[in-house]
């Protein structure tokens, strides 16, 4: 019987020292999902991302990721996702195929797999140079996808996106925002992370966290409505009543 | 509000074959926040340059406080303060050695010393961080310290390059706070940002595209006077029902927002709700919403038609 | 005040960067380990045969001289081949004294005897000569003989007599040291302003381009001078190099060289975009042309003319005739006018160069 869940964290807590980075939260979020995760810098939000990721251990709490551990099955989880940050992961001076090549060899890719996503990335950016151009000679926006696409590259289940659209203009912004609904309608979860409220607005459904703590989850509209306010911007600033 | 602090006309700049500045005009008036609004490359940098006179317009003409951006650079440069796109203080000294560096450069008289930084530290409040290397600071404190130093001697015109990319929420409002703040102290402040929902909080917006001011104006007028309708449809499955959508006759461009579709029409022309029953299936619902300023920013970018006539 | 807020800052900046602090000192004191000890150019124990077809008294003398050096180690020769001896390295010179020797010296007539010495490496080579013409001389004072005592031998051991490579090695480090570390710290400080876009704001503040360029080449001429120190210090207490001329004089050049270096290492960040792009410059272009053609190691007298005109444009060709004049010889200002005219036009060449390129860079 397969679950609906992607991911279920129940009373998850992280100590550092006498700090407590953590506190105690339990979340779900469904597969096909755009799930934002909103929180000012040392809310918590980057040590429940590293815990779920299996690259921290909780203090106490129970991490379940596609019906598997998190703290039993790290390295089996590690291979269901996929991750991408604000900072590309990508090597600048190779090409965008070479980049492809070695994130194949990493999560051993099948050969056949790898030669159809050269192709999709060379159809999606209409160039037909990927293998004699740099990456970082490419325009923000592409090497946004490319990074996407490399991102992908194992089929995980489910993607987190850390900030990745930090400084991406709005055109960029929305072909990028495209691409994840196409993800999430193909069944991918989909985790987001920012500090845009305007991008916070385009989540299926959000967690606010503060001091450690979740503080507000829902809908965008819910949220709204329940602050009476017209902006996410609002609803955040209200939610960690600041 | 009738003088105009800035003044530039037809300014073009070209860096080898692109055109960074296609011909832009602005004016800008001194207590107001002013937002230069665009994707990378846009040429708000560009412009922001200009205006410091750390660049050289290849065309036009325009004067900063009255001093001509070609012949009165260093004059013009006395009275502009400068935070750049990438965080430029000096990483490994602390909060107050970057401050005073910088008082130190600006040939300030020893004997404001003390009152300049009790006037820094009570804005920005950073005091408690004194001795904490710059480096250390978190994103926001790193932005309010670049903007202290900014600050330093007193500009009459800040230029802000892209502040608050990577800042998180919190930060950011106070950012806007200490802004709002310059601004009734009668500073004129230019700042850029790829963020439209920050573009709200300026007076007076340029939505810049491929070197060109595609529009200009109040941002609330901007999205009051917008004249294309824009509706909001909603339905239990929207994926399949906007690709339905998008592959019709209709006039109208169809996007996903969260889980509801929204529709930008093509024309000023009301859309045909039973049309798109018949398209997309009869539960749906279609409302008429106000779009954001992002909608309309891509809107425009739709319509290359229209983007050359600015007013 | 505002060049004391430069000053200042730039010093905040090399202190904390305790890594290049680090790396700045125990770079020339391990290079001076290095060269004055491993790479130590006398040789002792150069292992030699004799073949003595005389047998006369004189011809035992001679070889008594030899075998009473430290530098040379007469091995019993067996009757084997010669070239297989000497491709073996079993060998590395070979004395052949002829019959009549002691024949023609008795009748006061011109007398040779024959060295042969393996080449391989010249520089080498010539020691060994210079060994062996050494203990022919010890074998003419032995045996009272004065008339054929050759005058070159005393010119070549004058202010070094006893040969120590480390009296050519300390002044030459120097050389190397000073213009290598004073190029990398100015190339790199202007570019990494740049890089970090610190340059944008000084650039719109109301610095001018000679308070930048002060501000920043005094801290970094106050700490070359005291990485000169310790290496003068390392070599007069390591290695017993003397200082016999004047030690203010000593400064003065080690001042106007430093500035040399500072200067051209403003050059190259007028020109370079990154940091490792201006310090793989500044290496290249000092450490190798210094080695090589300053007359440092490789003597260059023995260079093809063409080397020889490039080795003008070297400053540390300079540099080196005055250390070496000043800690050797006990030259005085005047006797090293020539090379410090050169000296001081290189500075200035570099020193308006570079401001003026910095000044443009500044304005435009």
């Amino acid at each position: 019987m397969m679950s609906n869940d992607a991911l279920t964290i129940q009373n998850l807590t992280k100590k550092f020292g006498t700090f407590t980075a953590v506190d105690n939260i339990s979340l779900t979020v469904k597969k096909g999902e755009v799930f934002g995760f909103l929180g000012a810098n040392g809310a918590g939000k980057t040590t429940t991302i590293r815990m779920i990721c299996a690259l921290l251990e909780p203090t106490s709490g129970e991490i379940e990721l596609d019906g598997l551990s998190v703290l039993r099955q790290p390295e089996e989880v590690k291979m269901r996702i996929g991750y991408m940050s604000q900072k590309f992961s990508l090597y600048q001076d190779l090409t965008p195929f070479e980049n492809m090549e070695f994130f194949s060899e990493i999560y051993n890719v099948a050969p056949e797999k790898l030669a159809e996503e050269k192709e999709n990335l060379a159809a999606e950016l209409k160039l037909n140079n990927l293998d004699n151009i740099l990456t970082k000679e490419l325009p923000l926006g592409y090497k946004q996808r490319l990074a996407l696409r490399t991102t992908l590259i194992h089929d995980p289940p489910i993607l987190f996106l850390d900030e990745a659209t930090s400084g991406v203009d709005p055109v960029g912004r929305r072909q990028f925002w495209d691409q994840i609904y196409e993800l999430s309608a193909a069944g991918k979860t989909v985790f987001v992370t920012t500090h845009y409220m305007d991008e916070a607005e385009y989540c299926h459904r959000l967690s606010i966290m503060d001091k450690g703590k979740i503080v507000q989850t829902g809908t965008p509209a819910e949220l709204k409505d329940k602050f009476d306010v017209s902006s996410m911007q609002d609803v955040f600033l209200q939610a960690i009543q600041y | 509000m009738s003088e105009k602090i800035i003044q530039l006309k037809n300014i073009a700049k070209r860096y080898d074959n692109i055109m960074a500045l296609d011909h832009v005009s602005v004016s800008i008036p001194h207590s107001a926040i002013i937002g230069f609004i665009g994707p990378d490359g846009a040429g708000k940098s560009t412009l922001m340059k200009i205006i410091l006179t750390l660049e050289t317009a290849d065309e036009g003409e325009g004067t900063v406080l009255g001093n001509s951006i070609e012949t009165k650079k260093r004059a013009i440069r006395r009275h502009i303060g400068y935070m750049p796109e990438i965080f430029s203080l000096y990483t490994d000294l602390s909060v107050e050695e970057n401050l005073k560096f910088f008082f130190q450069i600006y040939k300030i008289p020893k004997s404001q010393y003390k009152e300049k930084m009790e006037m820094l530290y009570g804005f920005n409040r950073l005091e408690n961080f004194k001795t904490t290397l710059a480096g250390h600071l978190s994103g926001g404190m790193k932005q309010k310290l670049a903007l202290s130093c900014a600050l330093m001697h007193d500009p009459k015109i800040l230029v802000l390059d892209e502040p608050t990319t990577g800042v998180d929420p919190v930060s950011r409002a106070e950012f806007w706070k200490m802004l709002n703040q310059l601004k009734s102290e009668g500073k004129t402040v230019l700042i850029s940002t790829p963020y439209l929902d920050e573009a709200m909080q300026c007076d007076y917006i340029y939505l810049f595209h491929q070197g060109k001011i595609l529009k200009q104006g109040l941002p609330d007028q901007i999205i009051s006077e917008y004249e294309i309708p824009f509706y909001q449809i909603e339905t239990r499955d929207p994926i399949p029902a906007m690709k339905k959508l998008q592959r019709s006759q209709l006039h109208a461009r169809f996007y996903l927002i969260g889980d509801t579709i929204h529709c930008a029409m093509l024309t000023k022309a009301e859309p045909s709700v039973l049309e798109m029953k018949k398209i997309a299936g009869n539960e749906i619902t279609i409302k008429k919403i106000t779009p954001t300023l992002e909608d309309i920013f891509l809107d425009l970018l739709e319509r290359p038609g229209e983007i050359n006539d600015v007013k | 005040m505002a060049l004391l807020g430069i000053i200042t800052k730039e010093f905040y900046h090399i202190m904390r960067d305790f890594r290049t602090l680090i790396i700045l000192f125990l770079m020339p004191l391990l290079q001076m380990i290095m060269f004055g000890y491993a790479l130590n150019l006398e040789i002792q124990k150069v292992e030699i045969t004799i073949d003595d077809f005389d047998h006369s008294e004189y011809s035992r003398q001679l070889i008594r001289a030899f075998q009473g050096s430290d530098f040379f180690e007469i091995i019993s020769d067996d009757n084997q081949d010669l070239e297989v001896q000497f491709f073996k390295r079993a060998i590395r010179g070979h004395l052949t004294i002829p019959n009549g020797f002691a024949k023609n010296m008795n009748a006061n007539q011109p007398t040779q005897v024959d060295f042969m010495i393996d080449a391989s490496n010249s520089n080498d080579a010539i020691l060994i000569e210079q060994y062996a013409m050494q203990t022919l001389l010890h074998f003419k004072e032995l045996i009272g003989v004065k008339q054929y005592v050759p005058v070159e031998i005393n010119q070549v051991f004058r202010f070094n007599p006893e040969l120590k490579s480390t009296y050519f090695m300390v002044p030459g480090l120097l050389a190397l040291l000073m213009i290598m570390i004073t190029t990398m710290l100015t190339s790199i400080t202007l570019v990494r302003e740049k890089e970090m876009g610190t340059m944008t704001l000084l650039k719109i503040s109301p610095l001018h381009s000679f308070e930048i360029i002060i501000g920043k080449v005094v801290p970094y001429l106050l700490l070359s001078l005291l990485v000169g120190t310790i290496i003068v210090l390392v070599g007069v207490i390591l290695f017993q190099v003397p200082v016999r001329g004047s030690i203010l004089l000593l400064y003065f050049f080690l001042l106007l060289y430093c500035l040399t270096g500072l200067s051209f290492g403003m050059m190259i960040s007028s020109l370079a975009k990154t940091q490792q792009v201006a310090m793989l410059f500044a290496l290249m272009s000092t450490v190798l042309p210094t080695l090589i053609l300053a007359g440092f190691i490789f003597p260059l007298a023995a260079m093809p003319k063409i080397l020889q005109y490039i080795s003008y444009i070297i400053p540390a060709r300079y540099f080196l005739i005055i250390v070496r004049g000043i800690m050797l010889k006990d030259n005085t200002f005047i006797e090293l006018l020539k090379p410090s005219l050169a000296l001081i036009g290189f500075s200035t060449i570099f020193i308006i160069v570079s401001t003026k390129k910095f000044k443009t860079y500044l304005e435009q």
